[in-house]
C-alpha cells in the first residue's frame, strides 16, 4: 500500500508544485495520473520514488517512509520505467535487464539466479530473442519494453512510469499498453503479489484502454479521484484541461467518423 | 570470458617479452633463455649473463613494470571516470588532476629543486584540483554531473594559468627545461624505491576499480535511474571518482603528465569487448599496460636519447584512435 498525505512540494520557495495531496494506493490497482504540462504529475512520480527531499507530507510504502528508506529496500518495493532515452554506452538487452539485480547478490558480479530473473523477465515482454542485440539499435516500443522487463526483474509490486509511450507509433502505443494490462492482471514476477502500476499519461483514451483508478491533476491538486469510467468522462477533461465542451465534441465526432468509415 | 582472459595474459606476456628484449644493451631471446636455464640449473653465470641480469632487473624490469602500471592505471580511472559521467568522451584529467598535477610539478621544481618534493607536490596539487572542482559543484543546489564537469573546466583553467605563470617565471636556462621535460612525460625518473611505494597503492586502485563494473554500468544510466534501481548514487559515484582520481595522480608521481591513453584506451577496448563495464574496465587495464608496453618499447627502439613518452603516447594513440572510431562509425549515431 502507498500512502500519500498532505504532501506538498516546491523547487523553488515562490513557486509550489504540490499542493496538500492525500490518497492511498491499494495493492492490485493501475492508477492513470492525468493532467496539463506542468501540473505536478512527474514531481509526483518523483515524490513516491524518493527522489525529492520532502519537507511536508509523508510518502509511505508498506508503512516505510520512501525518504528515510535505503535505496537497496526501496528498489525491492518500487520500480521506475524512465521515459523512453538513449544511453551513452550501447549496452547489450540482457545487460540492461541485468541492471534490475543490482542491489542483489555479491557487489562484483551477477549470479546465476539473476540472469534467470532477467531472462525471464524479458520473456514475458516476448523479446528474449533480442537478449544479445544492442539496447540503442532497438526501436523505440521495444526499448521500453525492455526497461519494463529490466523494472520486472527488480521484482518490486510498483511500477511507476512516466508518460511509457510517449514517443511510440499508434500500434506501439497499444502494444504497450496492452502489456501493462497483461502483466497486471499476471502478476509479480514471484507470481506472488498483484503488480501495481502508476503511469502518467496525456492521453485519456490510454486511461479509459487501461481501465482502473485515474487521479486527475490540477495545478498540484488532486482534481478528481475514482475508477476512470467515473472520473475521465467529457466533463472531467474539460475541467482538467479547461477546453470547451464544443471542442472536445468536435474531437471525439472526428475519431468517431474515421473508426465508423473503417468498420 | 576464459577466451577474453587467455588473450589478455598472451598480449602482456608479448608485450613484456618484447619489451625486455629492446634496448640499447643488446641481447636476443637465446640469451634470455639460457639464462633462465642456468638460474634454475643453479649453474655458475658467465661474466655476460651476470650484464644481462643486472640490466634486467635494475633497470628494463622496474621500467616494464612503472610502464604497465601507469598505462593501467591512466585507463581504467579513464573508463570509469566515462561512465561516471555518462559520457563516452571523458578523460581522466577532466576534473583538473593533471592540470593539479603540472602546477604541483611547476612548484616543485621552480621553489624546491627537489625530485621528491616535485612528487610529493604534484600529487597534491592534483587531488587538490579535483577537490576544488567538486567544491565548485557544490555551490549549486540539487547540481548535477554537468555542474561538476564545469568545476573541472574551472579548476583546469585555474591551474593551468597558474603553471603557465610559473613556466614565464622559471630560469630559462636550468629550471624551465626541466618543467617541459617534466610535462612530457618520461620513465626516466622510474626507480625501484618509487616503484614500490607506488606501486602498491597503483595496483590496489586498478583492481579495485576493475571490478567496479556491475555498478559502473548501472550508475551509467544516470542518477534518477540508478538510484531507483537500488544503488545509493552520490556516495557510490564519489567513490569512483576519487578513487580514479587518486590513480590517476599516483600515476603522475611515476612518469609525469602522459596525455590521451585515459580516453583512447578505454574506447578502443569498447571496440573490442563491447560497452559492458564488467568486462570493459579490466579489458581497460590491460589494454593500458599493453598499449604503454609498445608505446615505450617504440621509444626505446627509435633512439638512443631519452625521448619523452607522453609525446608518442599520443603519436601511437591517435591513429588508433581514428582507427577505433572508424570501425565504431555504425554504433556513433
Amino acid at each position: 500500500m502507498i500512502q500519500v498525505s498532505q504532501l506538498s512540494f516546491a523547487y523553488s520557495k515562490k513557486h509550489p508544485v504540490l499542493r496538500n495531496l492525500n490518497f492511498i494506493i491499494e495493492p492490485g490497482e493501475i492508477i492513470n495520473i492525468l493532467g496539463p504540462n506542468g501540473c505536478g504529475k512527474s514531481t509526483l512520480l518523483k515524490a513516491i520514488l524518493g527522489f525529492l527531499p520532502l519537507k511536508r507530507g509523508l510518502v509511505h510504502i508498506n508503512g516505510h517512509d520512501v525518504v528515510s528508506l535505503r535505496p537497496q529496500r526501496l528498489a525491492r518495493l518500487l520500480s521506475y520505467v524512465p521515459q523512453m532515452h538513449n544511453t551513452p554506452f550501447n549496452y547489450q538487452v540482457l545487460d540492461v535487464v541485468l541492471m534490475g539485480r543490482v542491489f542483489s547478490g555479491p557487489w562484483y558480479k551477477y549470479t546465476r539466479e539473476d540472469h534467470d530473473i532477467a531472462r525471464d523477465a524479458l520473456h514475458r515482454v516476448r523479446l528474449l530473442d533480442l537478449a544479445s542485440r544492442p539496447y540503442q539499435h532497438l526501436s523505440g516500443g521495444q526499448r521500453q519494453l525492455v526497461l519494463i522487463a529490466r523494472a520486472l526483474a527488480q521484482g518490486a509490486d510498483y511500477f511507476i512510469m512516466d508518460e511509457p509511450v510517449t514517443g511510440l507509433d499508434y500500434s506501439n502505443q497499444f502494444y504497450l499498453l496492452e502489456t501493462i494490462r497483461e502483466l497486471s492482471a499476471q502478476g509479480g514476477a514471484q507470481k506472488t503479489g498483484k503488480l501495481i502500476f502508476i503511469l502518467t499519461t496525456h492521453h485519456p483514451e490510454h486511461a479509459l484502454f487501461l481501465g482502473g483508478r485515474a487521479l486527475l491533476i490540477q495545478k498540484g491538486q488532486l482534481l478528481a479521484d475514482g475508477p476512470v469510467e467515473a472520473v475521465v468522462t467529457a466533463q472531467g477533461i474539460c475541467d482538467l484541461y479547461g477546453i470547451k465542451p464544443q471542442f472536445l465534441d468536435k474531437i471525439i465526432n472526428s475519431y468517431g467518423k474515421q473508426y465508423g468509415m473503417a468498420c | 570470458m576464459i577466451r577474453h582472459l587467455g588473450v589478455a595474459l598472451f598480449a602482456i606476456f608479448g608485450a613484456i617479452m618484447v619489451s625486455l628484449l629492446i634496448g640499447r644493451y643488446g641481447f636476443d631471446f637465446h640469451d634470455l633463455m639460457s639464462l633462465s636455464k642456468a638460474l634454475l640449473a643453479g649453474q655458475e653465470l658467465t661474466m655476460k649473463q651476470h650484464e644481462i641480469l643486472f640490466v634486467l632487473i635494475k633497470i628494463r624490469l622496474p621500467r616494464i613494470v612503472a610502464a604497465m602500471l601507469v598505462g593501467a592505471g591512466l585507463a581504467v580511472s579513464g573508463g570509469a571516470y566515462q561512465a561516471m559521467f555518462l559520457n563516452p568522451l571523458v578523460s581522466p584529467g577532466i576534473l583538473g588532476v593533471l592540470s593539479g598535477a603540472s602546477f604541483g610539478a611547476a612548484l616543485g621544481i621552480v621553489f624546491f629543486r627537489s625530485m621528491i618534493m616535485t612528487q610529493i607536490l604534484a600529487f597534491c596539487m592534483g587531488c587538490a584540483a579535483v577537490g576544488l572542482a567538486i567544491l565548485l559543484s557544490t555551490l549549486v543546489r540539487r547540481s548535477s554531473l554537468l555542474v561538476m564537469l564545469l568545476g573541472g573546466m574551472i579548476s583546469a583553467a585555474l591551474f593551468g594559468s597558474l603553471t603557465s605563470l610559473l613556466k614565464f617565471l622559471a630560469d630559462p636556462n636550468k629550471e624551465l627545461p626541466e618543467l617541459v621535460y617534466w610535462l612530457m612525460g618520461s620513465f626516466a625518473r622510474v626507480n625501484e624505491e618509487t616503484l614500490l611505494w607506488i606501486g602498491l597503492p597503483i595496483v590496489g586502485l586498478i583492481i579495485y576499480l576493475s571490478v567496479q563494473g556491475k555498478v559502473a554500468n548501472v550508475l551509467s544510466m544516470g542518477d534518477e535511474e540508478a538510484l531507483s534501481l537500488g544503488v545509493a548514487v552520490k556516495r557510490t559515484r564519489l567513490q569512483i571518482i576519487l578513487a580514479a582520481t587518486l590513480l590517476s595522480a599516483l600515476t603522475v608521481i611515476l612518469t609525469g603528465i602522459v596525455q590521451w591513453v585515459g580516453l583512447v584506451i578505454p574506447h578502443i577496448m569498447r571496440f573490442v569487448v563491447g560497452p559492458d563495464n564488467r568486462v570493459l574496465l579490466p579489458a581497460s587495464a590491460i589494454g593500458g599496460a599493453v598499449f604503454m608496453l609498445g608505446t615505450d618499447a617504440v621509444v626505446r627502439s627509435v633512439s638512443t636519447a631519452e625521448l619523452p613518452i607522453g609525446v608518442f603516447t599520443s603519436l601511437v594513440a591517435l591513429p588508433l584512435f581514428i582507427l577505433s572510431l572508424y570501425v565504431n562509425r555504425r554504433n556513433w549515431k
